[in-house]
């Protein structure tokens, strides 16, 4: 097993920077496809390479051409120049000023997704719960944080999925904040980008409970999965695509137990 | 006289004007001599003398004047058998004036008459729909006995009537409403003939076909929209055609490449195959918009020959095309290679552009065509830049080829290019294939409009204005053309001119006056037997409308083109389009009966000349009538006898008393 992840690890690395050097890759980045994976996390650092390991894994799986950014936005403004950003949060929680929440808002409202990425851990997350209902509230009022059921598209855009895997598995589902049709802000509480973290080596840093690499592996699908949904909304669930998974792979949409 | 659809109403002029001031003369005649009899007779012979004279003057001046008696005269005439009884209202006498010399007026006449059936007025709906029934409504008048009867409708095309929906009817007598059923096929104005043909034939067959116009529109939008990958371009793409009112839109996104390494099974994912033959071969004709957006179609490993020529031969047939650029897009994926290269507004491999894909930040320039053009024209008000928004710099170009003739470039961008000036490529080209329309947007950075990296833009206004502007030219939305076209009197009638007004929509009215228009008509026989009539008029616009004039013609519909004569926004080789119906002079039996009897009846009592005859070209059964008719009085011998006896009598008074 250890033998065929190291092999898939090199073939994996080899491929990301075969295509960055490549020069379609070296005009794509500049041109109009690229997808770039932007984070914003003034109080908690991210590890760098958790948002390269993303964009590498998304550009092999799928036809997306995905780059993630140098370094992370500073300031709400930058949110405009990139309809999707990753937000990792922890204990200490943001109070977003008035103008802030303002800005914030009119990003989501123009077609900004925002995935929150909760990495405190067990222990405070009932408060942190509590404080993400008082954040929504303020960016868009009158928005509520739901429960994502397990039917829904953002499982199925690309991989199935049945569950919010990360470094953890503290919380089963996902949750979501609707704006106009479509999820504008995706929560997760179990430390998703902290799967992603690689040394210099190319090895991945944290551990992954209780799964293992399986539920890293499901992790860097979720991810992928939070990309497509971002860039192609309900596409997956247009009736035509249904009827072919119901009708040829025998699919059946989970039942919601209710939770 | 007077007449309508089912009445006669006669009428006897009474006596003329000149006939009253000579009788004032007789009268002043009268009292000059009967003054100078009294003085000479006294008053008893010169009572009688100036009575006696009086009576030969007024006889004299009755045969001069020659008011006549009126009396009644029965005449008959043969009219077809089919003919039912009718009444028909004598003129209110208390119209007439009861002046000396005594007049008269017609007794009511029967007449038996009609047997005649006219199509009376065609009722439209303002819009029909595409390959979908439509009902119009048609006053049918019935002047005879209950018939069957065929009502054909069908369209007036070049050459004969393409295909006829007939339907058969029992036509009882009087006004009935017909509902006929209209599927039209093509999209905009067309022009239909609807005429009823009774079994056993009709006296004017003339009034039993009318030509009327039908505005076809959709009632929904079907869009496949296929995409070469996923990207924010696509996104937001996908994101307006699910919010526009009434579009199905099926979506098909190219999400893995066959050289990805896939670290997953095939049930693992929710993705599958894409169906390229339903999609190319089955369903195309389905579609009424095809986006295709960054797709390789020329190297994607799937497309093959047969599709591309599938697609090329969808637009030509009347369906709409949108291609939308990106890394894999036009010659970058050796779009030239393929049978839709035949069908773009431009020539792919006529370029010498700099690469098939470029990167770098350009500014839209919008082209004077663009200020103008259906699509885009709602982007401007005063100003030289659509309206409120600074447009963010777009991030990506693909370089197209020389553009066709008939084809607008609506937006173009500037490309710096090193040691040397910069080049213009365009950016937006729209023009037409066939039956059908394309549409290019040369870039995969439009989406920055939608997504402004401005806080209070308004680009994502001109995003949605852009897209729904090109997306309503391209699919014939009626709203979309530049000019409203319409005759000013409809329906315009055989042998006369028709006056075709041309008027500016919404902001274009105001910036008109001045120019010229250019009017291409063409007229279409109604019965296809005659070759069509190809001409072309100019105008100028006075405000916001032209008028141009066209020659008289026969039955049938003018198919009219408008443009600017400059060719500015005519989007494509296409102008605004209307129909104009032309129809024969429509008259009812009982008009033409009333038009045969006017010279017979309405003729001046001062000289009284009546023709006694009247011929009408009626086959079949009769007519009968009581017909006025003026006795003069000179064909009365008593009256010429009373007047020589006058005459004697006072001659004889005269000379025995001694007067003479």
């Amino acid at each position: 097993m250890g033998k065929c992840l190291f092999l898939r690890s090199c073939i994996l690395w080899g491929a990301v920077v075969a295509a960055m050097l490549s020069p379609a890759a070296a005009t794509a980045q500049q041109g109009g496809t690229v997808v770039s994976l932007a984070w914003y996390s003034p109080a908690q650092p991210v590890h760098a390479s958790a948002m390269s390991t993303l964009a590498s894994e998304i550009l092999v799986r799928t036809s997306v051409e995905a780059l993630a950014m140098e370094k992370s936005l500073s300031s709400l403004e930058q949110f405009y120049s990139y309809p999707l950003v990753f937000w990792p949060l922890a204990s200490d929680l943001p109070t977003l000023k008035r103008e802030e929440a303002v800005v914030l808002g009119q990003w989501l409202r123009s077609g900004g997704t925002l995935v929150l990425d909760w990495t405190g851990g067990a222990a405070h997350i009932e408060q942190a719960k509590l404080a993400l209902d008082g954040l929504v509230s303020a960016i868009l009022p009158g928005a509520q944080v739901e429960r994502v059921p397990k039917s829904s598209v953002l499982y199925r855009t690309f991989y199935r999925v049945t569950y919010a895997p990360g470094r953890t598995r503290l919380v089963e589902d996902l949750f979501a904040v609707s704006y106009g049709g479509r999820y504008a802000i995706i929560i997760t509480y179990n430390d998703m980008l902290a799967a992603f973290e690689r040394n210099s080596e190319g090895q991945y840093r944290r551990d992954v409970v209780p799964g293992g690499e399986q539920q890293r592996e499901d992790a860097i699908r979720l991810g992928v999965n939070i990309l497509l949904y971002a860039l192609c909304l309900d596409y997956k669930d247009d009736r035509i695509h249904m009827d072919y998974l119901k009708s040829k792979r025998n699919w059946r949409l989970p039942v919601d137990d209710g939770q | 006289m007077r007449f309508g659809d089912s009445e006669l109403v006669f009428g006897v002029e009474p006596v003329s004007l000149a006939g009253l001031a000579l009788l004032c003369v007789v009268l002043l005649a009268l009292g000059y001599f009967g003054v100078s009899y009294v003085r000479a007779a006294g008053w008893g012979r010169g009572l009688l003398l100036s009575g006696l004279r009086a009576l030969v003057l007024t006889t004299l001046a009755l045969l001069i004047l020659q008011p006549g008696l009126v009396s009644l005269e029965r005449v008959l005439w043969t009219l077809p058998e089919s003919f039912t009884k009718k009444v028909v209202h004598p003129v209110d006498p208390e119209r007439l004036l009861g002046l000396v010399p005594p007049l008269a007026y017609s007794q009511p006449p029967q007449w038996d008459a009609s047997g005649d059936i006219y199509l009376e007025s065609v009722i439209v709906p303002p819009m029909a729909f595409i390959k979908s029934s439509t009902k119009v409504l048609v006053d049918v008048v019935n002047d005879g006995a209950t018939v069957d009867a065929q009502v054909l409708v069908s369209p007036v095309e070049d050459g004969e009537a393409v295909a006829s929906d007939v339907q058969r009817v029992v036509l009882q007598p009087g006004r009935q409403q017909l509902a006929v059923s209209v599927t039209p096929t093509r999209l905009g104005v067309s022009a239909w003939r609807v005429a009823v043909e009774p079994q056993g034939g009709d006296l004017v067959p003339e009034n039993n076909m009318r030509v009327f116009s039908l505005t076809t529109t959709r009632d929904s939008l079907r869009v496949l929209h296929v995409a070469g990958r996923p990207s924010w371009d696509v996104r937001f793409m996908r994101q307006f055609l699910t919010s526009l009112p009434g579009a199905d839109l099926v979506s098909f996104f190219l999400m893995v490449e066959a050289e990805d390494f896939a670290p997953h099974g095939r049930d693992e994912l929710s993705l599958i195959p894409f169906p390229i033959d339903d999609i190319f071969l089955d369903e195309l004709g389905n579609f009424d918009l095809v986006v295709l957006q960054n797709f390789p179609l020329g190297t994607y490993f799937l497309v093959k020959e047969k599709h591309a020529r599938q697609l090329a031969e969808f637009v030509r047939s009347g369906g709409a095309l949108l291609v939308v650029g990106g890394d894999q897009a036009f010659r970058a994926g050796l779009l030239e290679a393929t049978a839709v290269a035949e069908v773009l507004p431009v020539d792919l491999e006529a370029s010498d552009a700099l690469g098939d894909y470029l990167a770098g930040s350009f500014e839209v320039i919008w082209s004077g065509a663009g200020r103008w053009h259906p699509a885009t024209v709602s982007l401007f008000n005063e100003g030289e830049t659509p309206d409120g928004a600074e447009l963010p710099a777009l991030a990506a170009l693909n370089p197209l080829g020389s553009v066709r003739e008939g084809a607008e470039v609506l937006a173009k961008v500037k490309v710096a290019v090193a040691g040397a000036d910069a080049v213009e490529y365009p950016l937006v080209v729209v023009g037409g294939a066939g039956e059908g329309r394309v549409g290019l947007v040369a870039t995969d950075s439009l989406w920055r409009w939608a997504f402004p990296p401005k806080p209070d833009s308004q680009s994502m206004l001109v995003y949605r204005g852009f897209m729904s502007g090109i997306v309503d030219w391209l699919s014939w939305a009626p709203g979309s053309q530049e000019f409203e076209v319409a005759a000013t009197t409809s329906p315009a009638l055989v042998g006369a001119e028709t006056a075709v007004q041309v008027c500016g929509r919404g902001v274009t009215s105001n910036r008109l006056k001045g120019k010229k228009v250019l009017v291409k008509a063409k007229w279409i026989d109604a019965l296809g037997s005659q070759s069509p009539m190809a001409l072309e008029r100019a105008g100028e616009f006075l405000g916001s409308c032209a008028v141009v004039v066209l020659p008289p013609v026969g039955a049938g519909a003018w198919s009219v083109e408008a443009r600017l004569e400059s060719g500015e926004g005519s989007g494509g080789g296409q102008g605004s389009r209307a129909i104009v119906a032309v129809e024969p002079r429509h008259k009812s039996f009982a008009q033409r009966l009333a038009e045969a009897f006017r010279p017979v009846l309405e003729r001046p009592m001062v000289p009284l000349l009546i023709n006694w005859s009247a011929e009408f070209n009626l086959p079949g059964a009769t007519l009968e009538m009581d017909k006025p008719r003026l006795d003069q009085l000179w064909r009365h011998p008593a009256l010429f006898a009373m007047l020589a006896l006058l005459v004697a009598l006072e001659w004889g008074l005269r000379r025995k008393w001694g007067y003479l």
